[in-house]
């Protein structure tokens, strides 16, 4: 029960390793080990997604997987969004939402829902109300009724369709951006782009190619 | 501040720095403490981790009522990493956790923290692991073996009350705790002689579960050497906390640290002081290291107080023309299995002074009982009694409308109170209110007429629309003291503000309150740069630790604005008159000469001779040339006590189509309008409208705490409790109208629990008026809304 094994987690960006039971849940590695105390553990069922995070692109409960289940993959937690090109080391554009429209108020569920979030924006990129409500149906909110969550996304979706700025200095609208089909904004699984089905290359992590992370 | 928000789709956040600082106040800016919770920096009670910290876990009953026969803990001490087991055998004096209200007829009861020979509900504590990991303790507790003899279990209060329930406390006769009535009896008795209808329902108002989204936790730690002890933990009410734990724990309240670090959501349950965050204090102590205590979800759904719980029987006297004579109500209170820290009040002064409504009703009186049954005990959850109260009052209003024949909106109409201040019959008096103003606003938005024909014409299609109307009122700003004392309080209600200026010019405000999700540290630093005049921006705001905030009752009952927000300003105005005297005698003129604008003091006629108010603090800290007799320094603490409640209120409507074949119920609309009085941040006060709401459709359609024969919990887990998803809940359209309280400086009334307040019976009442049936339980989950439209169309009883 009791012994360890060493996994290793490419953590928004770094390589780190975690010595970890088997039965360790990947929140507490998150947690506790790592000390990325930004996922949070809203309930023991699975139900509240306040422990969502981003496993090779995909979000996912870590309090339904274990540690050693996550070995080798690439994980992204809230603490990574101010990192990503289009944050450029300000809040993501999901964050600002949140701030602009009041998408938040005790905060506890806020950034498992803003992982959900960037997971939906990644695969589709101008929800419509409805698509933007089933992608966080497995995120619990307590405090907001959802609807400044909502609208929270829809900001995001806007600004993120607006960059990068057209050639006439003018913004690009998200028709524009993806009808040309190689479109490729180098982010995986992102702008609808290079989709899930872009190969995965090991070790190799676009998003944070320019924030000089430590890789080792 | 106070202008009326614009109907539509919803307030505009503003970045501060736009605004002007004259325009701070009332001004909907973007909440400075959410850079924090977006980017994981927040640090929630379970982040802390502190150096040789161990863990915590309880062994809670599984059984609802027994007999304890043997606690065996020897198999889990033998565990490697295991610290100490024990139980209320193994501590000398195990505390009780008090009641913090009393009624005259009160029943009180022993609540011990450690159960030591009988449980009494499914959760109550029986043993306390402290092992070095969170794992080890958890393992440990599941290896205490419990020996129980079972005892019949009750959880329903009107089975409670029943000749042959089960005895939850010896003491108890027939599980009473409590017998209260408010109004007058006989004179509500002579108005039913009068009447020419009268009306009545039965009303279940069921329990629920609060679920705020950060389980509760706390980590305490000790310092033997100077008998220091520190308990960081998710609290509504540090000081509070404080208070109680002290005398729980026989720890002088002196050296006793409570410091509420970000806590995820409380919605009440956070209140109360329950038996776990003594026992983390009383680990520490006893092992002189940190100690982590982390509920689980399932914890939280087995101990977390809940709310409601109330079996009513309600009756409405009525005349032809379609005026409330008279309103008697009979209310049965399920307490739980032990009185929580506030719990006596919620069924009673903060229900039964609620029940007049927004009408002037000229009789009315209301018994309740409260019972003691087998389930975790029950006190203030959102809106606490109050939502009880309007639900009871508007759902017989919707019957009452029906009963004379007159349509809903225009029945209240006819019955509002108009006259301002307005004494009820049941106590309170009415500070302000323009009931007239939020109906016509809301049936404006609704498009009433339109929408009755349309409801109408889809009838005739076998469709079934509803409207359902809720003109709620609520009693907010929890306070005056005085009053509380007298009707049992065993604490103050005042609220205690510090504002200090520093040498530089810079301000910190100090607040009693305790916000857990309500953005006190953007509308205080609203407030306070507004009655300083000085810079948004050099404001900070401290709340929720007894170390650094002099005093303070918390965050409940609607309260931080109208109280908390008032003592900010009656501290501010202490500085601005003290600054005024250190102005006028540097200016060299006399202090009535002196005007104050914007932060600058200026003598009258003579803009040009000027000093601006950091520029005062500066010379206060100097203390070189202040007048003569005037101590150096620029700080005032105010403990503002204010003189009534505040009655927000409001008309919040749903509309909704209803399948009879599937029992399924579709919001198509619901428009909240609301009457908070001024609005200091309108930004903050449309998301506790939305929050409020979710939670009130919550209780109308999904949730609701559910016990089997023997006292189980059947709904103990998120995937068994339907704690409404994103799915589950309409857009809302959301007005307001602004009727100022003048009550307190601010003229704000609170807004915090309006919308659960309103919202249950505004979504029955419309499910009602579509299948045009008189009565449907909550939740209205679709067996049941199936088997009303059924019995409807086959005329039976529903």
């Amino acid at each position: 029960m009791t012994d360890k094994r060493e996994i290793t987690l490419t953590v928004n960006g770094t390589e780190r390793t975690v010595e970890a039971e088997p039965r360790k849940l990947l929140v507490h590695a998150i947690r506790e080990d790592l000390d990325l105390t930004g996922t949070h553990i809203g309930c023991d069922t699975g139900n509240c997604g306040a422990c969502t995070v981003l496993k090779d692109g995909e979000p996912i409960k870590s309090c339904l997987t274990f540690a050693v289940q996550a070995d080798g993959s690439e994980i992204m937690t809230v603490e990574g969004m101010e990192d990503l090109p289009e944050a450029s080391g300000e809040l993501h554009p999901l964050q600002e939402g949140f701030r602009e429209e009041h998408g938040l108020q005790c905060g506890y569920c806020t950034p498992g829902m803003i992982m959900s979030g960037k997971a939906l924006l990644d695969e589709n990129p101008d929800p419509e109300e409805g698509e933007i409500r089933e992608a966080i149906s497995g995120n619990l909110c307590r405090c907001t009724g959802y609807q400044n969550i909502v609208k929270s996304i829809e900001y995001a979706a806007d600004e993120l369709n607006k960059e990068p700025a057209a050639a006439d200095g003018g913004t690009v609208t998200a028709e524009q951006r993806f009808a040309d089909d190689d479109f490729d904004c180098g982010v995986e699984n992102c702008c609808g782009g290079p989709s899930t089905e872009t190969p995965h290359v090991e070790g190799a992590d676009p998003q944070f190619d320019d924030v000089g992370g430590d890789d080792t | 501040m106070g202008a009326e928000s614009e109907s539509g789709s919803g307030v505009q956040s503003v970045d501060p720095d736009d605004v002007d600082a004259a325009d701070i106040l009332g001004s909907a800016i973007e909440r400075r403490e959410d850079p924090a919770l977006l980017t994981g920096d927040a640090e929630y009670t379970d982040d802390i981790e502190l150096p040789g910290m161990v863990h915590m876990t309880i062994k809670r009953s599984r059984h609802a009522h027994a007999r304890i026969e043997n606690i065996d803990t020897s198999e889990a001490e033998a565990m490697d990493g295991v610290i100490e087991v024990f139980t209320a055998a193994d501590i000398e004096a195990p505390g009780n956790l008090p009641t913090g209200w009393l009624l005259d007829s009160l029943e009180q009861v022993d609540h011990p923290i450690l159960a030591e020979d009988r449980v009494r509900y499914q959760g109550d504590a029986l043993a306390v692991v402290v092992a070095e990991e969170r794992y080890i303790a958890h393992d440990a507790t599941d290896r205490i073996d419990v020996d129980y003899d079972r005892l019949g279990a009750v959880t329903e209060p009107s089975e409670a009350l029943a000749d042959d329930a089960p005895a939850v406390h010896d003491d108890a006769s027939g599980n009473v705790a409590f017998d209260w009535d408010i109004g007058d009896a006989e004179k509500t008795d002579a108005a039913f002689d009068d009447a020419d209808h009268v009306v009545d329902l039965d009303l279940e108002n069921q329990l629920l579960i609060p679920n705020a989204m950060e389980p509760r936790a706390a980590v305490a730690e000790y310092n033997p050497s100077n008998d220091e002890l520190a308990v960081h933990m998710t609290s509504q009410n540090p000081h509070l906390h404080r208070l109680l734990m002290s005398g729980v724990i026989d720890h002088p309240e002196h050296k006793l640290q409570v410091r509420a670090p970000d806590v995820g959501g409380g919605f009440g349950s956070k209140i109360h002081h329950y038996a776990d965050e003594a026992l983390v204090a009383l680990a520490a102590k006893r092992h002189e290291r940190p100690v982590k205590w982390t509920a689980t979800r399932t914890e939280t759904y087995l101990t977390d107080a809940q709310g409601r719980g109330h079996d009513t029987h309600a009756e409405m006297a009525l005349s032809d023309d379609g005026d409330i004579l008279g309103f008697r109500v009979d209310t049965a209170a399920n307490l739980g299995a032990y009185l929580s820290t506030f719990a006596p009040a919620v069924p009673t002064y903060l229900y039964g002074t609620l029940l007049s409504g927004q009408y002037d009703i000229p009789a009315i009186y209301c018994s309740v009982t409260g019972a003691f049954t087998n389930v975790p005990p029950v006190d203030a959850y959102r809106g606490a009694g109050r939502p009880e109260a309007s639900f009871v009052v508007e759902r017989m209003i919707h019957r009452a409308a029906k009963e004379v024949g007159m349509d809903p909106a225009e029945f209240r109409r006819r019955n509002f109170v108009e006259e301002f201040p307005y004494q009820t019959q049941v106590a309170v008096e009415y500070d302000s209110g323009d009931y007239e103003k939020t109906l016509d606003r809301a049936l404006d938005l609704l498009d009433y007429d339109e929408l009755r024909e349309r409801q109408e014409a889809a009838r005739a299609e076998g469709k079934y629309v509803g409207v359902g109307l809720s003109a709620y009122i609520e009693a907010c700003g929890l306070a005056p003291s005085e009053l509380a004392g007298e009707l049992g309080a065993q604490a103050g209600l005042w609220e205690s503000g510090l504002v200090r200026f520093h040498p530089s010019g810079k301000v910190t405000a100090y607040c009693g309150t305790s916000g857990h999700g309500q953005g006190h540290d953007t509308t205080y630093a609203q407030i306070v740069a507004n009655e300083l005049g000085v810079d948004y921006e050099d404001v900070e705001v401290v709340e929720g630790d007894t170390d650094e905030i002099p005093q303070g009752m918390g965050t409940y009952g609607s309260r931080s604005a109208a109280v908390g927000g008032s003592a900010l300003v009656k501290s501010s105005q202490k500085l601005v008159e003290k600054a005024k005297r250190i102005a006028a005698h540097q200016l060299e003129a006399a202090p009535e000469d002196i005007e104050f604008e914007n932060g600058d003091f200026h003598v009258a006629g003579a803009p040009d001779r000027s000093m601006h108010i950091a520029e005062i603090a500066t010379q206060a800290y100097l203390a070189h040339d202040m007048p003569d007799d005037m101590e150096p320094g620029l700080e005032a603490t105010s403990f503002y006590d204010p003189d009534n409640f505040v009655f927000p209120f409001g008309l919040h409507a749903a509309v909704v189509e209803v399948d009879p074949d599937t029992g399924e119920i579709d919001i198509e609309r619901y428009v909240a309008v609301d009457d908070v009085g001024n609005q200091i941040n309108p930004k903050i006060v449309e998301g506790q409208i939305h929050g409020g709401v979710a939670q009130g459709i919550g209780q109308a359609l999904y949730e609701g705490a559910e016990y089997d024969d023997n006292g189980q919990l059947v709904t103990g887990s998120m995937q068994d409790y339907t704690v409404p998803k994103a799915e589950h809940i309409p857009s809302m359209e959301t007005d307001s109208t602004c009727t100022p309280s003048p009550v307190n400086p601010l003229g704000v009334k609170g807004v915090g629990e309006a919308g659960t307040i309103a919202a249950p019976q505004a979504v029955v009442n419309a499910v009602c008026d579509a299948l045009d049936v008189d009565q449907i339980g909550m939740p209205m989950k679709a067996e049941r809304v199936w088997r009303a439209a059924n019995a409807a169309t086959d005329g039976g009883e529903h």
